[in-house]
């Protein structure tokens, strides 16, 4: 086809040209929030590894966790953890065939968002010190 | 791996803006995305102004009212104007619908219209949907039965009928297939919600006598199982349907069936 | 100049142009016995316009109380104002049963009653036993029958794989010295190329020409291009001064409230909240005939009782119907009148207004589908090489007024009967003479003329003037002092095409273009349309003239034959309207006094 070479590609972003929505939002969150579990975990393992290792790693892998940044990755992380359990469950019932409506899935969807918040600064609140 | 930035060739540049003439009463602007295949160049995007009180009431009538008094040039899809014959779909103010039942007013401030997204631009706000009409094609969509059809009509009780509403409906007007980021991604193997929703129409007709092979052939990593519920579909069907959930219940019955 | 267009050539069996109900129809049905066929259409099939049908098929099926073809043939008769042959009409409504039940078994979702048996509904002239009771005769799929029917048939043509030329613009009939057709040129607007089809049948299904005026149901595709070629041709088109004006369109918009409102109980209202059809049709009432309706609520408005701010239109009512009614059986004109007049139908009344629907006139054929003219005194003279099938066509089975949910039926039964022609004439394969090359260059130079067009006149604003003065005088009632008016403005708007603008010059996707070319079709069709109007000095069907009131069947029960000049003189001629059936087993229905 002479003409097909040349042909552009219709812009696509989310952001500049589609409209950021609740679906697709919350649907790259659940992504996003997933990788980002992956990562934290691995945070984990370093901190049982160090507390393993004896008693001054230990004491150096607390201090970088106990650190400005250390607590915002382990807060965001545990906002995390509870954004995808949240909306792992709203994604089980969809499985189930259940909650497809509009109305249904934007409802459930502000209910991760909320839960997933509230859960994060209740979690925070009973373990703070 | 999927490519977010648009090829060279597709980048949008800045048009030409044409502004209303004194005395009008109720200014907007569009901003329409404009491709000449004749001219090499890339896309750009053209401004216009027209005067609200003197166009009707949809994104269509100012699409032709563009088109028949500022530029006859401006080229797009359009038929019914009724919102049944799924020409005129296009991305306006960032999301997939028709133009003839999508109302100026329910859009504020300018009007960016564009093509429906990631596909080929044959020019201006015409894309090339032959891959979705052969997508279409590859699922059989006709009445497939091994037992020969009766003198009269088939029965159908009003209850299997009723199974039929909300996915007879379609018009094939590819909003939904156009707003799913996972056809974006995998267009070329995934089907989409458009046409999984037609193979739900089959599936679920109780005339149609085969399921099985319908459900054999979306037994593939990739024509079904792209769909990854983003649910952007059913959120900009102009047609009110439902494709996230046809498509839920076709994965319920590929389970069921093991 | 000619030479600057290289043609790509195709040969074929059988061209057939639009992929409405009856190009589809008639697609698979060739391709399925065997003939190597194309079908070219300006717009991707299911974006034709019998998509937008709403009310149903007609058939006598007999699911909803007895009921005999017989008296559907009756029915068609007395709608056609006695100007439908009969012989098609017997044809058409004998075949209207087998043609139902062949759309069910491919898969049209019909609505179903309590037994499983398809839906059927009340429609405008449809009765019982020569009139006297109502019939429900019209097969539904809820008001999307079109879509259904349309998206089926397109399913059974992939089903069938036939071949489809998408979004390739016909622009002339390629005529021979001996007048047989041989073909077409088209031009793909994807690629910016044109082409030559070569076929033994060109089968015209291009539907009507509704965009001649300014308010009508019709897509903005309607643009009545076969009547256009066949007129560009030198052959005659034929009955069209009778344009449909449909009762119920929504005022303003246009677009179309079906038939099947009134169908399933609603009725029409005037400003004093008078059930007014029960004065002019004290019979059938709401569901009198189409053109007695309009004509009704037209002569409602003139006389002071139109509802609104301006008194310009009058009421439906559905909300008496009950939501689940209303859901289950009219799901779609909800939608539209929400969207389109901001009305609760379950809750208010609908604004609507009698708005251009449907052409009688077009394409003179035989019940075969081939295109007959006078010629030599011979007013059933086939035209070798062509057919033409659905609104492009004139049988003629709708005569000077159609019944709704005719035509759905129309376009499937003499879709099956072209395809039945062809193959039962056609040598599959067989080898096609010379093309004229004159012929040929006659067509590139006409499309690189309007391509290249530098006139002060746009296309729009030309064919503004065009459906203003059709839809000032040429409407509901003429008379023919506004006739001759708006014959003088017509040919204004003719002079001005030849001075003509177009802006795009590209090959690709020209769409100013393809409208600049619609509206040569379109100005042809208005021409005839409303020459033949001012020609015929009574009032029959849809064509109601004031000066004229009466029917005059000793003088005028006739078929008129027009033929469009190059500078847009018209000659008008006549054949005769068949006073036979097609077989014995019904005698010829003889005319008599139309009321409802």
């Amino acid at each position: 086809m002479s003409t097909a070479n040349k042909r552009p590609l219709s812009p696509f972003m989310i952001g500049p040209y589609y409209k950021p929505q609740m679906t697709s939002i919350l649907s790259i969150t659940h992504r996003a929030t997933g990788a980002a579990l992956v990562a934290g975990t691995l945070l984990l393992v370093y901190w049982l590894v160090w507390a393993a290792r004896g008693p001054g790693f230990y004491e150096s892998a607390q201090s970088a966790l106990g650190s400005m940044l250390g607590q915002l990755l382990l807060f965001l992380w545990t906002w995390a953890l509870f954004y995808h359990l949240a909306n792992g469950i709203r994604h089980l019932f969809w499985d189930a065939g259940y909650g497809f409506e509009l109305d249904q899935a934007t409802k459930s969807g502000w209910w991760v968002v909320w839960s997933s918040i509230l859960l994060t600064f209740l979690c925070w609140l009973i373990a703070a010190p | 791996m999927a490519q977010f930035n648009l090829p060279p060739n597709s980048i949008i540049g800045k048009g030409k803006t044409y502004y209303a003439g004194a005395g009008a009463k109720n200014v907007r602007r569009f901003q329409i995305y404009r491709w000449d295949p004749d001219s090499g160049e890339n896309p750009r995007m053209d401004s216009y102004e027209l005067d609200l009180a003197a166009c009707g009431p949809m994104i269509l009538d100012a699409l032709l009212k563009i088109k028949n008094e500022i530029d006859p040039t401006l080229t797009f899809r359009r038929s019914c104007r009724e919102g049944v014959c799924g020409s005129c779909a296009m991305n306006i103010d960032g999301t997939n619908t028709l133009a003839c039942t999508k109302a100026i007013e329910d859009v504020s401030g300018e009007v960016k219209i564009y093509p429906l997204p990631h596909m080929a631009v044959v020019k201006d706000l015409v894309p090339d949907l032959t891959h979705f009409y052969a997508q279409y094609a590859s699922i059989k969509p006709w009445l497939q039965s091994a037992t020969p059809p009766p003198e009269r009509e088939r029965l159908q009780s009003k209850e299997d009928r009723a199974k039929l509403d909300g996915l007879y409906e379609c018009i094939l007007c590819a909003c939904c297939s156009t707003s799913c980021p996972s056809y974006w991604w995998n267009g070329e193997r995934y089907l989409g919600p458009s046409i999984l929703l037609q193979a739900y129409r089959w599936i679920v007709d109780s005339r149609d006598e085969f399921t099985g092979e319908r459900l054999d052939d979306l037994e593939d990593p990739f024509r079904l199982y792209r769909c990854h519920t983003i649910m952007n579909c059913t959120k900009t069907c102009p047609k009110g349907l439902n494709p996230a959930k046809a498509i839920a219940e076709i994965k319920k019955l590929m389970v069921e069936r093991r | 100049m000619s030479n600057a267009y290289q043609l790509i050539e195709h040969n074929y069996d059988v061209i057939v142009v639009g992929a409405g109900g009856a190009g589809l129809r008639a697609t698979f049905g060739m391709a399925q016995k065997g003939l190597k066929t194309a079908c070219l259409t300006k717009v991707f099939p299911t974006r034709s316009h019998t998509v937008a049908a709403q009310g149903g098929m007609s058939a006598a099926l007999g699911n909803m109380g007895q009921d005999l073809w017989q008296w559907h043939m009756y029915d068609t008769v007395k709608g056609s104002d006695w100007l439908g042959d009969q012989d098609a009409i017997e044809y058409m409504c004998r075949e209207a049963m087998p043609a139902v039940i062949e759309l069910e078994h491919y898969g049209v979702p019909f609505s179903r009653t309590e037994e499983g048996k398809i839906y059927q509904r009340p429609f405008g002239g449809m009765t019982t036993n020569y009139g006297e009771g109502t019939a429900q005769r019209t097969c539904a799929a809820a008001d999307r029958t079109g879509h259904a029917i349309l998206h089926t048939l397109y399913q059974q043509a992939l089903r069938h794989d036939a071949e489809f030329f998408i979004e390739y613009f016909a622009l002339d009939l390629i005529m021979d010295d001996s007048g047989t057709c041989r073909g077409v040129v088209a031009w793909d607007l994807a690629e910016g190329t044109l082409h030559l089809f070569r076929a033994h049948q060109t089968v015209l299904a291009t539907g009507g020409y509704g965009r001649a005026y300014f308010s009508a149901t019709s897509a903005h595709t309607c643009t009545g291009d076969g009547n256009g070629m066949v007129l560009r041709a030198g052959l005659p088109l034929q009955d069209m001064e009778f344009t449909q004006f449909h009762p119920t369109g929504i005022y303003g918009s246009g677009c179309l409230m079906t038939e099947g409102c009134r169908g399933e109980g609603g009725y029409l209202t005037n400003s004093n909240g008078d059930r007014f059809m029960e004065r002019y049709a004290p019979n059938a009432k709401d569901l009198a005939s189409r053109d007695v309706v309009s004509r009704s609520m037209t002569i409602e408005i003139r006389e002071g009782r139109g509802v609104g701010e301006h008194k310009d239109h009058i009421y439906l009512h559905l909300e008496h119907l009950g939501a689940d009614v209303i859901n289950e059986r009219l799901p779609g004109i909800a939608e539209t009148a929400r969207i389109f007049a901001g009305v609760d139908v379950t809750k208010e009344p609908a604004p609507v207004l009698p708005t251009v629907h449907y052409n009688m006139g077009g394409i003179p054929t035989n019940y075969h589908g081939e295109v007959v003219i006078l010629k030599d005194g011979n007013p059933d003279s086939v035209v070798p090489g062509l057919m033409a099938i659905g609104e492009a066509a004139c049988v003629s089975v709708h005569g000077a007024n159609r019944l709704g949910s005719n035509s759905l039926l129309d376009i499937v039964v003499f879709g099956r009967a072209a395809a039945n022609r062809c193959a039962a004439s056609i040598k599959p394969n067989s080898a096609h003479p010379a093309t004229p090359k004159a012929a040929v260059d006659k067509i590139l130079a006409r499309f690189d003329g309007l391509r290249n067009a530098k006139g002060e006149n746009p296309t729009a604003s030309l064919r503004m003037r065009m459906q203003r003065t059709m839809q000032n005088h040429a409407a509901v009632f003429r008379t023919g002092e506004s006739m001759a008016e708006g014959i003088q403005l017509l040919e204004e708007v003719h002079a001005g095409f030849d001075h003509i603008g177009v802006s795009d010059r590209s090959l690709v996707w020209n769409s100013d273009l393809v409208e600049t070319l619609e509206l040569d079709n379109l100005l042809g069709c208005a021409m005839v349309s409303i020459k033949s109007a001012i020609n015929r000095p009574e009032s029959r069907g849809a064509h109601a003239r004031e000066d004229y009131p009466d029917r005059n069947d000793e003088g005028w029960m006739k078929h008129t034959l027009a033929w469009l000049g190059p500078k847009s003189e018209v000659t008008i001629d006549y054949r005769p309207v068949h006073t036979y059936t097609l077989t014995n087993e019904v005698d010829y229905i003889p005319p008599k006094k139309r009321t409802y």
